[in-house]
């Protein structure tokens, strides 16, 4: 069986129009543990919404979701949190850093979420993205690139099987994006984490060995977009 | 070390508290002032009560002419208030000492003060042989009693310590009860001969001198002998057919009356109730002003909240953490409150005790543990958890994806 399976998960919204719409019809769809996959989709076409069913975050409509063994689509909210405190990482776009934290706190509320937090490895993390030095620092006291480098460690503080990062670098300047995506890379590399990114950008995408289109993925991608 | 559980739950509310520490204050001000307005209202006026109405200086009544019986007691027990227009004839002391029914009755005589405070003729029996509580006689800190037929002065020991008096002192007292300035001054000498011990009762609020002293000064009604203005009277626990007998006697008499202590001061207090009302209606419109001052507090960071808890809820903490730490925020807000609420009342509180003290010489015990302490900070505690209530519901109905980032 491999690490993320995922057979005939549908998800929908209540249309304005009244109804429902159709956002993500995903016949099947798996990744093997360690691998690196980046799917390529425009904006509102339910990327975003793909993630939040892997990670748990939504419950799909339909269809089931295992990761590594384990039907997470089963699961009741509780668990679904406790497993995704446990063995996801994510990664936002707009970093989503808690502002009232430090970054070290930053890292310590997930591991206390998953049980315990542990302070060696959160400054360890840190170190290793280049922020030992700002360990005591309030995000809005930290460049972009460096706010990302924070979510970046906190995604992967728990040393999760599964990092899901969602236009990881959309915010951040050319040579910022770089660095950070092979920051993103290496660490997932390090921690036998998979990763699957999604993104608009098509150099990013086309950057992994393993990429797809999410318009060939997902069947609903005609009607959550509205094109046709 | 952070966990999951109590621990991340506590942390989340402190930083709750923290990020929103202005309004958090203010929140905690106004349950402090409700809280310590509330316990000083109720403690003060409950102790004061008490105080009053279990003293009777070790007496059970008091003759005196016919008049405001509250204005006799308080002023022959508590050394406030006027005195009797009148003074009593030493034929009516003889017969009221003399009666079977009467085990004590101890002449006092006031009408003049030592800058400010009262000085009271009275027999030297009363320090020797009665008790003013149970098992306790007054006691001299210093020096000797007064001699009955000689102008000597034993001060109590809150006038002593406060005028800096010291045996051996020759002072000279001041026409009426309250000192109106050095030209109503008696020329004549008192020596000192003592000082009491501390009672903690209105007897260390008093100069006593003996009797014949008071009565023989230059200047005050002379030709009337032995006339004391009231005589506080310890009845023989034994001879009820004649203490019976005493009451009816007094109930009838045209010109004297002889009301009982505690009976007499109790319905004092039924004058004070609208004022008590007055001020726990205050007290609990502040309460609740205060648990508006919460909710608002809490729902206003709720709006800036959304997204911190989808980012929270996303990094896998659970909806009932979540919602324990909105409650928490306002239970740390509330404990903030009463902890300020025992300081107001401390501060109200001394200054009352002091006060009351020092006017009357009535000690209040206001600080000795009551029920009414753990009544009023629960009431608090439900309060302000009551007005997290909200806020808490919303934080466990908000929508994770809705409040993370805008979908792609």
């Amino acid at each position: 069986m491999a690490f993320l399976e995922i057979a005939n998960l549908r998800k929908s919204f209540p249309s304005p129009e009244g109804g429902e719409l159709p956002v993500v019809e995903v016949k099947e769809f798996t990744m093997q543990a360690g691998d690196q996959l980046a799917l390529r989709g425009t904006s509102g076409s339910g990327k975003t919404t793909f993630l939040h069913l892997i990670a748990g975050i939504l419950k799909p409509d339909a269809g089931a979701i295992h990761i590594d063994g384990e039907c997470i689509s089963e699961f009741h909210e509780a668990r679904r949190d406790l497993m995704r405190a446990n063995s996801i990482g994510y990664v936002f776009q707009s970093f989503n850093l808690l502002q009232g934290y430090t970054c070290l706190e930053n890292l310590l509320l997930p591991m206390a979420f998953a049980g315990e937090a542990n302070q060696e490895r959160a400054e360890e993390l840190l170190e290793q993205v280049g922020l030992d030095h700002r360990m005591g620092h309030y995000p809005r006291q930290l460049s972009i690139g460096q706010q990302q480098r924070v979510a970046v460690a906190r995604a992967l503080v728990n040393e999760p099987k599964l990092v899901l990062a969602d236009e990881p670098t959309g915010n951040l300047d050319p040579s910022s994006a770089a660095q950070a995506l092979e920051l993103l890379r290496k660490l997932c590399v390090d921690t036998k984490a998979a990763l699957l990114l999604v993104s608009h950008d098509q150099a990013l995408v086309d950057s992994f060995d393993q990429n797809l289109d999410w318009r060939d993925l997902n069947a609903a991608f005609e009607q959550a977009t509205g094109t046709s | 070390m952070l966990r999951s559980g109590p621990s991340v739950i506590l942390f989340l509310a402190w930083r709750g508290l923290r990020q929103y520490g202005l309004s958090s204050i203010v929140a905690a001000f106004s349950i402090a002032l409700a809280g310590g307005l509330f316990l000083s209202t109720w403690k003060i006026k409950t102790e004061t009560e008490k105080a009053f109405r279990v003293y009777d200086g070790g007496f059970d009544a008091v003759l005196g002419v016919r008049g405001s019986k509250v204005d006799l007691v308080l002023n022959s027990i508590f050394h406030v208030s006027n005195g009797p227009d009148k003074p009593l004839t030493q034929e009516q002391y003889e017969n009221l000492k003399n009666n079977r029914a009467v085990k004590e009755a101890i002449p006092l005589s006031g009408g003049d003060n030592y800058k400010g405070f009262r000085m009271v003729g009275t027999i030297r029996k009363l320090f020797e042989d009665h008790e003013w509580r149970p098992g306790r006689k007054y006691e001299l800190a210093a020096g000797e009693l007064f001699a009955d037929d000689r102008q000597e002065a034993v001060f109590g020991a809150f006038v002593a310590r406060k005028l800096k008096i010291r045996v051996g002192d020759v002072i000279q007292p001041y026409h009426g009860l309250d000192f109106t300035g050095e030209d109503s001054v008696h020329p004549n000498d008192f020596v000192v001969t003592g000082v009491l011990e501390p009672t903690g009762t209105p007897a260390d609020h008093v100069v006593w001198i003996p009797i014949e002293g008071a009565l023989n000064m230059p200047g005050h009604a002379e030709g009337l002998g032995f006339a004391p203005s009231s005589v506080l009277i310890k009845f023989q626990p034994k001879a009820k057919r004649e203490y019976l007998q005493l009451l009816y006697y007094y109930r009838n008499h045209p010109e004297l009356m002889m009301p009982d202590i505690l009976m007499t001061i109790a319905p004092l207090f039924e004058k004070f109730k609208a004022f008590e009302f007055a001020l726990t209606a205050i007290a609990a419109l502040v309460a609740l002003t205060a648990a508006g001052v919460i909710l608002a507090t809490l729902r206003s960071a709720m709006n800036e909240k959304r997204r911190e808890i989808a980012i929270l809820r996303s990094l896998g903490a659970r909806r009932a953490t979540v919602t324990a730490s909105i409650l928490a925020h306002a239970g740390l807000i509330t404990l903030l409150g009463i902890i300020g609420a025992f300081a107001i009342f401390a501060g109200i509180g001394s200054f009352a005790a002091d006060y009351i003290r020092e006017e009357v010489g009535v000690i209040i015990e206001l600080f000795e543990y009551d029920p009414i302490f753990l009544q009023v900070s629960a009431g608090m505690l439900a309060i302000g958890l009551l007005s997290g209530l909200l806020p808490a519901i919303q934080a466990y109905r908000s929508d994770v994806a809705q409040n993370l980032t805008p979908t792609s």
